[in-house]
């Protein structure tokens, strides 16, 4: 007989993190990831592809990474697993999340700004004291503020809503950012989200072996 | 002002029987934590048979402890169960006593 203790709270947190066993989340975000290498600034330089096809790509991408995530819920998860709805502090995490995440987005557009002011009017850097910036120093400046974009955003993101793997994924991404911007290469971005899709599919496929679909009458009758 | 520990047994009794059998309690834990749930979530969660489970909600039901909402999502029935305040005040309660109780007794 088992010892353990047991813990309401605990028993919250893993009724709600069922819902990621399913590995779509992962598929969604990394196809999201993977689309947006369509600008990368490499590939521009070579596919010869207008901004509005490659929006369009990019648009494609995420339109077809959201379709897989809510057609799966709707159609593979729900069944198998059923639904839940959860207590209101849950949501309060997710409006906690939002003023979070909206401060983030504002500290890191600000300090974009202010980077590219210090770029483009070199009387400011000047005025400012700050010496200029080498290339190969410029180069890394901006992998590494792209890469402390994504980063931190989605780490404050998997710990309100309470997704363990959003922190690989948040590392993940990030690495992907810098290496894209260091390296020069689209590939790396590709990688990243490509290492974001490939343990979703894996659950994916362990989730639909684990959980078989109930017979039909038993479904909410 | 602070209980003076009791030391009689009967105390036992004051345990909400309905509550203490296994599988109920899981699935009134379970309801606890939840604002509501299907029967193919609590099925999955506690691991109870449909059968078990059907057996366990109509008890508690009948007893006032969870309520269960019946719609249609389509053509598909749903089944939404959840804790009345009755329900959620008699788990209090439960919980209180068994700590209460079991909290003191030499290892």
């Amino acid at each position: 007989m088992s010892t353990s203790t047991i813990s309401l709270k605990e028993l919250e947190r893993k009724a709600f993190r069922s819902a990621y066993q399913d590995g779509l989340m992962d598929i969604y975000l990394g196809g999201t990831i993977a689309s947006f290498t369509v600008f990368a600034e490499t590939l521009q330089s070579t596919d010869g592809l207008t901004t509005w096809q490659r929006f369009l790509i990019f648009l494609a991408g995420c339109v077809i990474s959201n379709l897989i995530f809510w057609v799966g819920k709707i159609f593979i998860t729900v069944p198998r697993i059923g639904q839940v709805k959860f207590r209101p502090a849950r949501q309060r995490r997710i409006r906690t999340l939002i003023i979070v995440l909206s401060v983030i987005v504002g500290v890191q557009v600000a300090i974009v700004a202010f980077q590219v002011a210090l770029w483009q009017i070199p009387a400011l850097r000047s005025w400012l004291g700050f010496p200029e910036i080498p290339q190969s120093m410029g180069t890394l400046i901006v992998a590494v503020v792209g890469a402390l974009f994504v980063g931190p955003g989605m780490t404050v993101m998997a710990y309100f809503i309470d997704f363990p793997r959003g922190y690989y994924i948040a590392a993940v991404w990030s690495l992907g950012v810098f290496c894209l911007v260091w390296f020069d290469s689209a590939l790396f971005y590709l990688a990243a989200g490509l290492l974001i899709i490939l343990p979703g599919i894996f659950l994916f496929i362990r989730f639909v072996i684990q959980h078989p679909l109930p017979p039909r009458e038993l479904l909410n009758g | 002002m602070a209980e003076t520990p009791s030391t009689d047994l009967a105390a036992l009794n004051d345990i909400d029987r309905l509550i203490h059998e296994p599988g109920r309690l899981m699935l009134m834990a379970l309801l606890y934590v939840v604002r509501s749930a299907d029967f193919t979530f609590l099925m999955s969660q506690t691991g109870l048979t449909w059968g078990n489970l059907s057996a366990h909600m109509t008890r508690l039901e009948e007893a006032g402890y969870i309520q269960v909402e019946k719609s249609f999502k389509g053509r598909r029935p749903n089944t939404m169960l959840s804790l009345t305040p009755q329900g959620r005040e008699a788990f209090k309660i439960y919980r209180r006593n068994m700590k209460h109780i079991l909290d003191d007794l030499p290892e």
